[in-house]
């Protein structure tokens, strides 16, 4: 079990909740953490602070607290965590005290959805694909973050097959009006359903993004447009009117 | 521990198997998954089969190399291999559903595994389930071409 080297009460940082929501159900069926300092600092913001094995550390901490955090808001819905960058490869230790913490609070790992983003994975894609075997036999999700932000993604989804990707902001942005986009967008949810792998659009902030991706038939979205993350809150979602 | 995982696979009759060759089929299946702890479901329409074995990794590596020399059926085509924490079918040496006849589909359990919405959001459900629905929705339906080698060269 990993020791919590501070106290809650003085540790820097802490987490911002933002729901993932299904717009056909219209119910919250994930929330992400994401970290964030005391003085309302980004994780960016924080990681230039910390040597490589504090980075590690911080890591680790990081999804323990993210857990602890959002059991005691009465989490009933999935938890999307992330990992820093960098910090995947380490090995698949990194993830015991994730699974530990969540045994612990009560969350079965079904509903933990791991985000490694698609920029993180250009490296060693043999080792990332052995141990994202072993988080699949825990039963932990897999979510491929950014998907469509660097070149890597669609050569990933034919060697492996995450639960989840989460389309990239610049995929998003302005689709309605983005031919080329939307095209690849369409591919990819043909894609990805004969796949099993859910799409979760990410990043939408306005509602010629929202009603084009509604029209294609996508269900699962993340974004200002519905609500912005809430700091150690469970913020309240906004669904789109014209959804009754 | 020995870990768990399921194959997922759609193939092609090589010839038209009638209801007593399916049957026939089914019961071998099902005495050598349970001999061997597999369990899964196969699903027919029209000669295109989809398969979900579940299993210890060795085991369903040995069913499906088996499955794979048979000359009943052809073009196997690999769609998923993963790691599982759990098994979908657990009661099932090898539930079998012709969605030729869609009644069938009436099939104890098996319309859980179809329907939309019911306990679960979509988000819930794992690779098994969303990708029975694919397959009964028209994707994966594998096609004999006879006629290739009459191209003249
Ligand atoms: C569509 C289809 C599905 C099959 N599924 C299985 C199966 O799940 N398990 C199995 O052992 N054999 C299955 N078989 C049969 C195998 O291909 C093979 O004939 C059988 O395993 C041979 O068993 P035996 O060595 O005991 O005679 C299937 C055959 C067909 C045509």
């Amino acid at each position: 079990m990993i020791v919590l080297k501070q106290p809650e009460s003085t540790r820097p940082f802490s987490f911002a909740f933002q729901p993932v929501i299904d717009v056909v159900d219209r119910k919250v069926v994930s929330y992400e953490a994401l970290v964030r300092g005391l003085g309302g600092e980004s994780a960016h913001q924080m990681l230039t602070r910390n040597s490589a094995e504090e980075l590690a550390q911080f890591d680790r901490e990081c999804r323990v607290v993210a857990i602890q955090t959002a059991a005691r808001l009465g989490l009933k819905s999935h938890l999307n965590l992330n990992f820093l960058p960098t910090t995947i490869y380490s090995s698949s230790e990194v993830i015991l005290s994730t699974v530990q913490a969540a045994e612990k609070n009560e969350i079965p790992l079904d509903s933990i959805v791991l985000e490694i983003s698609e920029v993180e994975l250009i490296g060693d894609q043999t080792g990332f694909a052995l141990l994202i075997n072993e988080y699949k036999s825990l039963g932990i999700n897999i979510s491929i973050d950014d998907f469509g932000k660097g070149y890597s993604g669609l050569s990933l989804l034919a060697d492996f097959q995450p639960d989840q990707i989460k389309l990239d902001m610049n995929l998003v942005r302005r689709i309605e009006a983005r031919g080329a986009r939307q095209a690849i967008v369409r591919a990819l949810a043909v894609a990805c359903g004969d796949l099993g792998v859910d799409i979760v659009v990410e990043g939408v902030e306005t509602i010629d993004e929202y009603m084009w991706f509604r029209d294609e038939g996508f269900r699962w979205f993340q974004g200002y447009l519905f609500a912005r993350p809430a700091f150690e809150e469970f913020p309240e979602v906004h669904y789109p009117e014209f959804e009754a | 521990m020995a870990g768990l995982m399921h194959c997922i696979s759609a193939s092609v009759a090589a010839v038209p198997l009638n209801t007593a060759e399916m049957v026939e089929i089914l019961m071998v299946a099902r005495a050598n998954n349970k001999r061997r702890g597999i369990t899964g479901i196969l699903l027919h329409i029209d000669g295109s089969f989809f398969q979900i074995l579940e299993g210890a990794q060795e085991d369903v590596a040995a069913t499906y190399a088996k499955t794979a020399e048979d000359h009943l059926f052809t073009r196997v085509t690999d769609i998923i291999s993963e790691p599982i924490a759990k098994r979908a079918f657990s009661d099932w040496t090898m539930g079998f559903a012709d969605l030729t006849h869609a009644e069938q589909m009436a099939i104890g359990g098996l319309n859980d595994f179809f329907q939309e919405g019911t306990c679960c959001t979509r988000l819930r459900a794992g690779r098994s389930q969303k990708l029975l629905r694919a397959f009964a929705a028209g994707r994966w339906r594998t096609k004999l071409r006879r006629d290739l080698k009459k191209i003249a060269g």
